[in-house]
């Protein structure tokens, strides 16, 4: 056995031991990264590449819930502390909506798409997985 | 295999939900702009930056040396640096940073470019403001001041083009959007040296474009010289300019002598199809968006500026104040900043347009200056005998078009090539009129000259302020002042006083104009008869101006420029100014002595009713001759006696007595107008002149009844109209609940009309014609009180003390920044409604003077760098 085998086994047998919570991880960094891009949309493939990590679309699911619903709460809640982004939540909310003060709803959206994105996402990286290995 | 189907068969609902959701925050439902752009994480609201950093530092490598910006707790900025072309870079950046979106719509709105980021809906809006020629003569001007070799244009050419840099390497590095451009979804363009001198025409229409020529005569036609002479008088006014004479009302209003006006049968038909001509024109104009604003009847877009030399001062030296009235808007249209050298003397202070490198108004450490509206008629129109698509007549003659083409860029679709067709005068307005409506009509070709369609050198004279130590540097500057015109209001620390009405104003050949024409551009000229043409302008040096006057003080709101004596037509008589604001300065500065700075705000934020000290005493002897006064008149009746004509948006005096007028003046004038068909009413002051002198006036006759009636019938009925009215709106009769602020109300939107961005409505003290003015609308239609929504005053205040130009002031009715999140956004307006200001800083005449404790935030600009 050389070296960069025994180093292989390694990281397989750590990923095997802890996938539940490296799929969780993974699509939690990864969510809390692409916040910080202008690409919104990156957040499915946080979802998505968190779900290969797991053989059930449920467990999927869970993960991509966890990881982006969490990432996107966490950048959600320092916004809201820290800047004035709620009062211009509420003109927004004024201006579809056509009523004021109702900048919290649209906090509360934003965080519930943060949890069905990932659903979907991480349902769709366990799926595509459990095709892949299938067919092997 | 079960499993695997299964598993597909999950994978694609799941995929389909998915698939379905990111389209539905991804592509735009009909005007809004997709949902996750501006909502979700990553974009839009959540990358938006409220404030500023509270300490920047980026090298730019096109300065010659460091520039530094500090910050006032009002967001104003103070710009260190040593070279005003490094000055006016970090001021391109910092209005970049407050106000990109509004400074983008502007300059869209001014070169016809809205349909570049909204599509066609905004063409015609486009066509129209392109067909203005302000975008063609703006480039005209700006090639002239790139190919000039006037070392002083050069400078001007250089500091407007390192401005823009300033402003685009903002634009190159920001790291996020305003809101407005997430919602409208598109992204502002680089500016220009075009943009900004592009500002200077868009003024000039804002403040001189005007459609009272046809009013002129429309009122002609429909009233006939004497009762035009009488309605259309200029009673009251006291000139700007103290050196020429009081000014003798309606007989040198026009400077015309009235005898020669005869009007034939034949003549009278002429004027009548005219008028409607001109009518059909003025119907399909006003439909055209923004083109309303310039044809509605209001109180001039005035302003108010006064000086008062050292002798009537407490500290000996003068004091300069001004507050230009605008419409309000959110972000306002003024930018404070302070730009000083500390290496050279230039250390300047002032309210700059967002788009401009050099200050509207403001002062250095030598002399300030402020601004007015002069009303100055600069704008004629002129009819033709078209022949077909590329001729008309002229003198005689088949004459071509001058044709020039545009191109407008549309959203989602190809570029329109629009095409501009121009008489000899200036362009053709009619192809925006259903042609059907005119045809049979011979002249069925308008067109108009206007002042801005010229090169201009505004810029000298905005750079040559900055600069100027002494009232011969500012004269020397104003010279090259063209448009808007502006009564300029001069102060310096020497302890000189002045006042000078200036602009180019045309000189018209009347030499060949029908019998029945005022002459002077007053009214609409047959442009094919060759009438009217323009053959000069009025001299400078022949302007009328007043300085160092015996009086001690100079006062302009937009009244006569100057009396009996002064020999040249300046004002269209339906641009002047009713004159109560006028009245009100005057007075208070005539009768008083010591004036400080506290004075000079007590004087800007006075809302002492000329109008109601001049009324409500008739109003009152009506009342107090009712025999048997019920319990609401008697209450009526004691408020009134023991009020004080303040304007006071807590008291219900004012409410009483500014409803009541509002139906005098109505059942005054609104029979005999209707049969008459005339498209305006008369000046108030004029309802003024015959209540004091006449009161048997036919006018007062209601033409509807067979009685005579007299004012004072008119006044008793026009005060139970009120009372009821009143009784019936706030639903009690208990009067101290009718507070003039509960329907005198200021509304201040934002430039997108979203109301969601906008501030109000709130009660405010005053009325259009107090000195601190709000432009209240109507508050009676239909026989029902309404609340007046205003959305327009002063625009800004400011405050100059020559004795100590550290303790001058300024106030403006938003806030310095544009983004709607931040405390900047509308913390002055908040001021402002309370009448409050704030200081300049203006003694920080160096970096290291700019005291730590004022600052809020810097950016230091370091030379050098990519």
């Amino acid at each position: 056995m050389t070296v960069e085998e025994s180093f292989s086994e390694k990281i397989f047998t750590f990923v095997k031991n802890y996938s539940n919570f490296i799929g969780v991880i993974s699509s939690f960094i990864l969510a809390l990264l692409f916040v910080y891009t202008t690409i919104w949309q990156l957040s499915i493939v946080a979802g998505f590449i968190g779900g290969l990590f797991y053989k059930r679309m449920k467990h999927g699911a869970i993960a991509g819930l966890v990881g982006v619903g969490t990432a996107w709460l966490i950048f959600v809640v320092i916004d809201v502390l820290s800047t004035n982004v709620n009062s211009l939540l509420d003109q927004i909310g004024s201006i579809i909506l056509g009523v004021s003060g109702l900048g919290w709803i649209f906090i509360l959206i934003v965080i519930l798409l943060g949890f069905i994105f990932g659903v979907l996402s991480g349902s769709i990286g366990s799926a595509v997985r459990m095709l892949l290995k299938k067919q092997d | 295999m079960k499993q695997k189907s299964k598993t597909i068969m999950n994978l694609c609902i799941v995929s389909i939900i998915t698939l379905g959701l990111v389209l539905a925050f991804t592509i735009p439902f009909g005007s809004f702009p997709p949902l996750g752009k501006f909502l979700l994480p990553g974009e839009g609201v959540w990358d938006i930056q409220d404030e500023v950093k509270s300490k920047e530092i980026l090298q730019v490598s096109s300065l010659n040396d460091d520039v530094t910006i500090y910050r006032d707790k009002w967001g104003v900025p103070h710009i260190y640096g040593t070279t005003e072309k490094d000055i006016v870079f970090a001021l391109g950046y910092v209005q970049a940073q407050d106000r990109l979106f509004q400074m983008d719509m502007a300059r869209r709105i001014t070169r016809g470019l809205l349909s570049e980021v909204i599509g066609p809906d905004a063409l015609e809006v486009d066509r129209f403001s392109i067909n203005k020629l302000k975008e063609y003569w703006a480039n005209e001007t700006l090639n002239d001041l790139i190919e000039s070799t006037n070392p002083i244009d050069q400078k001007i050419y250089e500091e407007i083009d390192s401005y823009s840099n300033g402003i685009n390497y903002y634009i190159q590095n920001m790291k996020f959007l305003p809101l407005e451009y997430s919602f409208l979804n598109f992204e502002p363009a680089f500016w220009s040296p075009l943009d900004t001198i592009c500002f200077i025409k868009y003024m000039s229409e804002k403040l001189s474009w005007s459609y009272d020529d046809f009013n002129f005569l429309r009122l002609f036609n429909a009233l006939g010289l004497e009762t035009y002479l009488e309605l259309f008088d200029l009673p009251f006014q006291i000139p700007i300019t103290v050196d020429y004479g009081e000014y003798n009302s309606s007989s040198l209003s026009m400077k015309r002598d009235y005898s020669h006006i005869e009007v034939s049968k034949t003549q009278e038909k002429v004027i009548e199809e005219l008028s409607n001509i001109f009518s059909i024109f003025m119907n399909e104009i006003e439909e055209i968006p923004g083109e309303k604003e310039f044809i509605e009847e209001r109180e001039l877009s005035g302003s108010n500026n006064w000086v008062i030399d050292g002798n009537k001062t407490e500290s000996a030296k003068p004091l300069l104040s001004n507050d230009m009235h605008l419409a309000h808007d959110i972000p306002g249209i003024w930018y404070e900043a302070h730009l000083v050298n500390p290496l050279s003397d230039f250390n300047v202070y002032g309210f700059f347009l967002a788009g401009v490198p050099f200050p509207i108004v403001g002062h250095n450490s030598y002399v300030g200056w402020g601004m007015t509206n002069t009303g100055f008629d600069v704008i004629d129109w002129y009819y033709y005998k078209g022949i077909n698509e590329t001729h008309y007549w002229y003198k005689g003659q088949p004459k071509a078009y001058t044709i020039y083409e545009f191109e407008i860029p549309v959203k989602n679709q190809n570029p329109e090539i629009f095409t501009v067709k121009n008489t000899v005068h200036g362009p053709v307005m009619t192809d925006f009129v259903n042609t059907d409506d005119l045809s049979g009509d011979l002249n069925d070709v308008i067109a108009c000259k206007w002042i801005a369609h010229n090169i201009s050198y505004e810029t000298r004279t905005l750079y040559g302020w900055s600069h100027s130590k002494n009232i011969d540097d500012f004269n020397e500057a104003s010279n090259h002042f063209s448009t808007p015109a502006q009564n300029l209001v001069y102060a310096d620390i020497h302890g000189n006083i002045g006042i000078r009405p200036t602009g180019r104003v045309p000189i018209r050949d009347d030499t060949n104009i029908p019998s029945w024409h005022f002459g002077n551009g007053t009214m609409p000229y047959n442009g094919s008869e060759g009438n009217g043409e323009w053959i000069g302008y009025v001299p400078f040096e022949f302007l009328p101006f007043s300085e160092n006057p015996e009086q001690n003080f100079l006062v302009s709101a937009n009244q006569i420029s100057a009396g009996s004596e002064y020999q040249y037509h300046l004002q269209h008589p339906l641009d002047v100014s009713t004159g109560y604001r006028a009245r009100r300065i005057n007075e208070i500065i005539a009768s008083g002595e010591n004036f400080g700075v506290e004075d000079m705000k007590n004087i800007q934020l006075d809302v002492y009713s000329v109008k109601a000290g001049n009324f409500t005493p008739y109003l009152i002897d009506v009342i107090n001759s009712i025999s048997n006064k019920d319990t609401l008149q008697q209450n009526v009746f004691d408020l009134l006696s023991e009020w004080d004509y303040i304007m006071d948006k807590e008291k219900s005096a004012p409410t009483i007595y500014y409803l009541w007028l509002e139906i005098f003046f109505e059942e005054t004038f609104i029979d005999e107008i209707a049969e008459l068909e005339s498209p305006r009413f008369p000046h108030q002051t004029v309802l003024e002149l015959l209540t004091k002198t006449n009161e048997t006036s036919v006018w007062f006759d209601d033409i509807d009844t067979p009685e005579t009636e007299t004012r004072d019938d008119i006044i008793l009925r026009a005060f139970n109209l009120a009372i009821q009215g009143l009784e019936v709106f706030f639903e009690t009769a208990d009067i101290t609940q009718w507070e003039w602020g509960q329907i005198n109300t200021k509304y201040i939107p934002h430039i997108t009309g979203l109301s969601a961005l906008a501030y109000g409505p709130v009660g405010v003290n005053g009325t259009e014609d107090t000195v601190n003015p709000v432009w209240s609308k109507s508050v009676w239609r239909n026989n029902e009180v309404i609340i007046s929504l205003g959305s327009g005053g002063a625009s800004e205040r400011m405050i100059i003390d020559f004795n100590d130009l550290n303790k001058s002031l300024s106030i403006i009715p938003s806030g310095q920044r544009g983004i709607s999140s931040s405390e900047h956004y509308v913390d002055q307006l908040e001021m402002y409604l309370r009448g409050e200001y704030h200081v300049q800083y203006f003694a920080a005449e160096s970096i290291e003077e700019f005291r730590e404790a004022w600052i809020e935030s810097t950016i230091i600009f370091e030379a050098g760098g990519n």
